[in-house]
């Protein structure tokens, strides 16, 4: 049943468009209108293809056509509460976790979709392609310029402070 | 032999076949350059990861929790949730926010959609099939409304998007009719002049295979039918005779 594994994958999704919108309140909305679609169009779904993939891609257009235009448009990068994921490894990592997140919310949008299909959730190559409706060939230049630009972002200190 | 960056990337990431990756394995092998390219990817790869790796430990906030879990709606219970919601002041601090259900609101934030085929069940002209009576509770709209009203579980209507299930005298004294319409399927109690909707829930779709056909109703639909039927479903005969009073008893 579709529910179930929607519900299974609730996290990876979460995760997705939290890499995609850095506001977990935007991405929580954006994964509430990406599930009402996928949802209302499960007849869509081909059985035997990718659930994960197909939801990634509900969700991408989600936010390209719908949330995005909603959230707040003076948002400035707000950085996961302070603590938030403070696990084992103490305040360090967590300045290097903020300072990554930082780096992708100063990407493109198409930069960062693509880093956080690849990088973030660890799709194959072929099912990220398949998400964005682009041949191989673009996917993997499209990422290639995407790890650069992020690269670069984070070894200049001052664009994440 | 030279590889470029967008070969050598695709290695690190684990994703040439062979006989590629023999080759690149080599020249990495052999060239200390190359191996420091492949490490910086790998690096960066795993620094991404792990910066939103915590996201996966969050606990799934109720809203998005109970939508996928379960695509039953209980109005009922979606109603006593917001009563709760409601009397539970918002933090001062809280950001003003657009909400993300601007024409519906609680209620339909309460709503699954998905099960609800959005639009087609939710119209402001009246075509829909369903809406909020004054207490927020559904309620039968438009064809819907009528169907549950004029159609025969035992004579179904060719040309109607409503296909009635059973028909039931209730223990309560009224009579409950389950339907579905197209995917949905849910339960239909006459109340007064209307027929308000306790369950709606989607069909156990079979990895997502249609079948316009599929008589079996969801478990949760089945449960509330359970919970009210008054001895077995109508036939053919009680279910006209129930029509011609109007559905009272």
């Amino acid at each position: 049943m579709l529910a179930n594994e929607l519900a299974a994958l609730l996290p990876r999704m979460r995760r997705f468009a939290r890499s995609i919108t850095f506001h977990r309140e935007d991405a929580d909305d954006l994964v509430q209108v990406a599930m009402e679609r996928a949802l209302g169009r499960s007849e869509q779904y081909t059985d035997g293809t990718r659930l994960d993939s197909w939801l990634f891609r509900i969700i991408r257009n989600a936010w390209i056509d719908e949330v995005r235009s909603r959230v707040r448009r003076d948002a400035v990068f707000a950085p996961e509460e302070e603590g938030e994921h403070v696990g084992h490894d103490g305040a360090e990592a967590q300045v290097q976790r903020m300072a990554v997140q930082k780096a992708m919310s100063l990407l493109s949008e198409e930069h960062r979709i693509v880093v956080a299909l690849v990088l973030v959730d660890g799709l194959p190559y072929k099912e990220a392609a398949a998400v964005l409706d682009i041949p191989m060939g673009t996917l993997t230049s499209r990422l290639a310029r995407a790890r650069e630009a992020l690269q670069k972002l984070l070894s200049d200190e001052r664009a994440l402070t | 032999m030279t590889f470029s960056d967008d070969i050598l990337m695709a290695y690190a990431d684990g994703e040439l076949a062979e006989p590629q990756r023999s080759q690149v394995d080599a020249a990495v092998r052999a060239d200390p350059e190359l191996a420091a390219i492949v490490e910086r990817h790998r690096a960066l790869r795993a620094r991404v990861f792990d910066a939103f790796a915590g996201v996966l430990e969050e606990p799934v906030p109720a809203r998005l929790d109970a939508a996928a879990a379960s695509k039953v709606l209980s109005l009922d219970a979606a109603r006593n949730a917001r009563t709760r919601a409601a009397a539970t002041p918002a933090p001062a601090a809280a950001p003003v926010r657009q909400p993300v259900w601007p024409r519906w609101g609680a209620l339909a934030a309460t709503l699954v959609l998905g099960v609800l085929a959005g639009s087609l069940w939710f119209k402001d002209d009246g075509g829909g099939f369903v809406g909020a009576d004054g207490g927020g509770r559904l309620v039968a709209r438009g064809q819907l409304a009528g169907a549950l009203s004029r159609q025969l579980a035992s004579d179904p209507a060719p040309n109607s998007p409503v296909r009635i299930g059973v028909s039931f005298a209730t223990r309560d004294g009224g009579y409950c009719r389950s339907f579905s319409v197209g995917a949905s399927a849910g339960l239909a109690c006459r109340e007064g002049e209307t027929w308000r909707i306790p369950v709606l829930s989607d069909k156990a779709a079979s990895g997502g295979a249609y079948r316009q056909a599929a008589s079996t109703a969801p478990e949760a639909v089945l449960d509330a039918i359970d919970e009210r039927i008054a001895g077995t479903t109508m036939n053919a005969a009680a279910e006209r005779a129930a029509r011609e009073r109007g559905w009272r008893r």
